[in-house]
């Protein structure tokens, strides 16, 4: 499904991927774990297409498509999605608005069939409730005065609206207490099917007791050192990165 | 809605420069040459001036909107709302052969209320057009100025609040696109003590166009407990749009509250990152965030029909 080959990329002058190779197949999940500041974000953020960061090196292809090229909403249409870290607040769009033309765009690219205002309003209620999102969020500006947890449980809405091949999760469990955490999880784990796939960004072993993964990554410095299943997350959370970083230079 | 139809609304419908006699609610609408023999102590003789009186008797309460035509080289429109009297107009500019002058005269008698809408969608001419109201005590004159036709046009808006617990409330949206030049005068006089006045002017310009924004609020000496707000912002959406803002306050009295402020800015990448990420095409993201930067004055809006009539002509 998506496979990313030697990437290199920067942001200004400032070198960040040094060289990522990733290769996710439909069905699975795939963990990405790493101290601050190695990369993690911008990795998450160049597969969606965001426009601050340059390739300089290497390539992206997506259920075959090389994504150099491609917009961000071309990629959301082809089934790209992330959960932003910090999503952004826009006052004097509503929530509901911004939802139904965003799941509109797609199934429009995608040759579905759109949603009027009615179907709209029952197919994300519907939404709301397997993440428990209040429906007073839906009428309010997009992300205007969320709390911390309110915003990542709105990015959990879109992503269940959206319905993506490959979801990524930008540090979903940040901010979010246990009891969110769980019901996050458990939307999350409604998308879950043999034809779709997830990257989990996160600092943290316990998102991953919530949603498993098939895979854990370490990325350190730009670049991936240690691949493995999901005892890896555990080896981590005992001994820390700096075991690995010490490896990496022996 | 395109240019030069008329507007779709339950409305009463004038045309600049006739005469229509009583409507069955008591409005009068006359010609201000038949004004000038009937009403003599409000309209003196009009010299080469197309224009109108209409007048409001004391209680008498029109909701219906009364939308005006202003197509005429020189306007003269005269709205005169006797004590505790009610109207609500709408002043539509779409279409003339000539540049266009016009003056809009409205004067408040106690407790009277005029909510106020112009409609500026011209097509190539220029205007310049000034709006002078005048409130007694317990008035509330609210007015909303759409502008996005003309290729130059000039508006301006004094106020002077007579009264005392006046309250006048004056919003707007400007729209420039092409060579387009907007400019917008806003003056409030605070004559007496008691008064509310805001100003929530938004600008958005495109391309070359060009934006003015003078406002200002001047409070007497005595005019204490005055609460005036004054709020322009503007976004540019091309690198060679420009604009011009001058928010200013003179305050004489103490014992007032009085904000002021001015932005120009353009559309926040971040923001349109998110929506683009989550399928939307650029354009209509766009329009989405410039939709929301105008969310404000149009909001304001308190009259049902004049702000869906906003909403079909943006």
């Amino acid at each position: 499904m998506l496979i990313v080959e030697d990437l290199y990329a920067n942001i200004g002058s400032q070198e960040i991927l040094k060289g990522i190779n990733l290769t996710i197949g439909a069905g699975e999940v795939h963990a990405i774990m790493g101290p601050n500041g190695s990369g993690k974000s911008t990795l998450s953020k160049i597969l969606v297409g965001h426009p601050a960061y340059n390739i300089t090196r290497g390539k992206i292809t997506f259920n075959g498509e090389d994504l150099s090229g491609f917009s961000p909403e071309e990629r959301a249409q082809l089934g790209l999605f992330l959960s932003f870290q910090y999503p952004v607040e826009i006052p004097g769009v509503t929530n509901i608005n911004f939802l139904r033309a965003a799941v509109n765009a797609v199934r429009k690219a995608q040759g579905r069939q759109t949603l009027d205002a009615i179907d709209f309003l029952s197919f994300i209620r519907e939404k709301c409730s397997f993440i428990a999102m209040d429906e007073s969020f839906l009428y309010r500006n997009i992300n205007e005065g969320f709390s911390g947890g309110e915003k990542k449980r709105n990015e959990m809405v879109q992503m269940l609206a959206l319905e993506p091949t490959l979801a990524i999760l930008d540090e979903t469990d940040s901010g979010l207490d246990i009891d969110a955490l769980k019901t996050i999880a458990e939307g999350v784990n409604k998308l879950r099917n043999p034809h779709n796939a997830m990257i989990v960004v996160t600092h943290y072993q316990r998102l991953l007791n919530y949603i498993e993964p098939d895979y854990v990554h370490v990325l350190a410095g730009g670049r991936i050192i240690k691949s493995g299943d999901k005892s890896l997350a555990l080896e981590l959370e005992e001994k820390g990165y700096g075991w690995l970083e010490s490896l990496e230079k022996v | 809605m395109s240019e030069g139809s008329q507007l779709k609304l339950d409305a009463h419908f004038i045309n600049c420069g006739q005469s229509y006699g009583q409507f069955p609610e008591g409005l009068i609408v006359l010609s201000l040459l038949d004004a000038a023999k009937t009403y003599p102590e409000l309209v003196a003789a009009p010299e080469n001036l197309t224009g109108n009186l209409i007048y409001v008797p004391q209680q008498v309460k029109i909701e219906k909107p009364i939308v005006i035509y202003n197509h005429a080289a020189h306007n003269h429109i005269l709205i005169v709302c006797d004590n505790d009297a009610v109207i609500n107009i709408i002043e539509d500019f779409t279409s003339s052969s000539d540049d266009i002058h016009n003056v809009t005269e409205i004067k408040l008698a106690p407790l009277a209320r005029c909510k106020h809408l112009v409609i500026q969608r011209l097509a190539a001419e220029k205007l310049h057009s000034q709006v002078r109201v005048e409130q007694q005590n317990n008035t509330i004159f609210e007015s909303f100025l759409l502008q996005k036709g003309s290729s130059l046009s000039e508006f301006e808006i004094s106020v002077n609040l007579c009264g005392e617990n006046a309250q006048t409330n004056l919003s707007g949206v400007f729209r420039g696109n092409g060579k387009q030049i907007h400019k917008q005068t806003v003056n409030v006089n605070h004559l007496v003590p008691n008064c509310h006045s805001s100003q929530l002017f938004r600008g958005i310009l495109d391309n070359h166009a060009q934006g003015f924004f003078y406002g200002e609020v001047e409070v007497l000496k005595n005019a204490i407990k005055t609460q005036a707000h004054q709020s322009n912002k503007n976004l540019l959406l091309s690198k060679y749009a420009q604009m011009t803002t001058c928010p200013q306050l003179q305050i004489y009295a103490d014992d007032v509250i009085c904000t002021h402020g001015a932005t120009v800015g353009q559309l926040e990448d971040d923001a349109l990152f998110y929506l683009q990420s989550r399928g939307i095409e650029y354009a209509d993201a766009k329009n989405l965030l410039v939709e929301a930067f105008m969310q404000e004055p149009i909001t304001s809006i308190t009259n049902g029909i004049f702000k869906q009539c906003c909403l079909e002509n943006l």
